[in-house]
């Protein structure tokens, strides 16, 4: 089996965004570029990516993998009669969604050994350790989110705990314990303002251990958010994610963010009602054209 | 920013001094390239020029008008044909009667450019103050 496909994650953080709509098409767009796709429903306990392929019900699903009747992730990839998409359907046994540890690294190293080119991750809403886990596995995360508040704000939530869990790490990895317990105090900045933003924390930790400081900061700052604002009234309307671009950049140190938009189309209502993804039920909606100029970015 | 003009002359006049204060519009001849241009993006200025425009080809520019509620609309034309236009959501200021002076059309719109970014930045900065507001960030 060969093992070097690239897994790139479509995460919600607020649900009812349109990222499984978007995953089922993101993955047909990707194949038209050449790309041999596997699109997995990891939104486990409540997954529906199968239906927007129209597959109303699957042989297998990620059930058969987590209860070992199945020897291979890949033993249930089942077709969607579309070319070069492969689709794993998610599992509703109960208790899914708290899947125990050793079970999700064993799904995340067969995920990795996917014989495709591209793994294609349709998360569930939130920012759950499951989410955070599957997101890090990743190398490209596509952050979803409309141009509402809530949205809005669970998007820039979402970044600062990924912000967060990142640094834990690499403070923990390097025996930067006292950089630990300064990043625990960050957390409660209404009591430590000084630590309100990055810049400040860094400041802070620069003066407790330098060498880690600095090394952290560039982490941070080479994070690289490709934000996909879903729903805009207009092609060009970046005003949502501007936004968030300027606080990331104001209040994480994160000095470059990607955003793309999908504009707002009744055509994505349409195929949704008749359970066809919209690339084939529209090919030349808004919707449709944002998707491919997205695919195009990302197909690396 | 879209120009309508039937005339071409005029039509390439008023692109070409609009190029100079760098403003690019987009150029159209026909009342089918409006509708097809307004109905893929909502423009924040147009100029409709109703010279040599046939009546229903006017009437569908004022009626136009009044759905664009989030474009400022500059009408050019006879001053007659503009009067008739008064059921609009046109500004009575933006409705120049000829002769064509392509330096007011200028003025105007770079007076409407720098509100529209006024607006645009004041947009941003509620929504940003809002977001901030409810993430504590303030």
């Amino acid at each position: 089996m060969a093992n070097a496909n690239s897994i790139i994650a479509v995460i919600g953080p607020k649900g009812g965004v349109g990222k499984t709509t978007i995953s089922a098409n993101l993955a047909i767009a990707l194949s038209r570029l050449g790309k041999k796709v596997v699109a997995v429903d990891l939104d486990l306990g409540a997954s529906n990516l199968h239906a927007i392929f129209g597959i109303r019900q699957s042989k297998s699903s990620l059930d058969d993998f987590v209860q070992n009747r199945v020897a291979s992730l890949s033993d249930i990839v089942v077709d969607t009669e579309i070319e070069n998409v492969g689709l794993v359907c998610g599992g509703d046994v109960p208790g899914i969604a708290n899947m125990p540890y050793q079970k999700k690294m064993k799904l995340i190293r067969h995920l990795t050994k996917l014989d495709c080119d591209v793994v294609l991750l349709d998360l569930a809403p939130g920012s759950s350790y499951n989410v955070a886990d599957f997101s890090i596995v990743a190398q490209k995360a596509l952050l979803v989110t409309t141009p509402e508040i809530p949205s809005l704000m669970n998007v820039y939530s979402f970044i600062k705990a990924a912000v967060f869990r990142r640094l834990l790490f690499f403070f923990k990895n390097n025996g930067a314990l006292e950089l630990v317990d300064l990043l625990e105090r960050a957390r409660d900045f209404e009591k430590y303002p000084q630590l309100k933003n990055m810049e400040g924390f860094f400041n802070a930790a620069r003066k407790i251990n330098s060498d880690a400081a600095d090394s952290a900061k560039k982490i941070i700052q080479n994070l690289n958010p490709f934000l996909i604002v879903n729903r805009v009234p207009a092609k060009n309307d970046t005003k949502a994610g501007r936004i968030i671009q300027k606080m990331l950049r104001d209040f994480l140190s994160i000095e470059s963010t990607v955003i793309k938009t999908i504009r707002e189309d009744r055509a994505v209502g349409e195929a949704l009602a008749r359970m066809k993804p919209i690339l084939l039920h529209s090919p030349n909606s808004f919707f449709a054209k944002d998707i491919e100029e997205i695919a195009r970015e990302i197909r690396g | 920013m879209l120009v309508f003009s039937a005339d071409p002359l005029r039509g390439r006049i008023i692109q070409k001094v609009l190029m100079r204060s760098r403003v690019e519009p987009l150029l159209l001849q026909t009342i089918k390239q409006v509708r097809e241009a307004v109905s893929q993006r909502t423009p924040d200025i147009a100029i409709f020029d109703t010279a040599g425009c046939f009546r229903e080809e006017i009437n569908y520019l004022a009626n136009l008008c009044g759905t664009l509620t989030q474009t400022a609309v500059i009408l050019l034309g006879d001053g007659l044909v503009l009067e008739k236009v008064e059921g609009s959501a046109t500004r009575r200021d933006l409705r120049l009667s000829d002769p064509l002076d392509p330096d007011l059309i200028v003025q105007k719109v770079e007076e409407l450019l720098s509100l529209k970014v006024e607006e645009k930045r004041s947009g941003d900065d509620s929504l940003e103050d809002t977001l901030k507001g409810f993430l504590r960030l303030r």
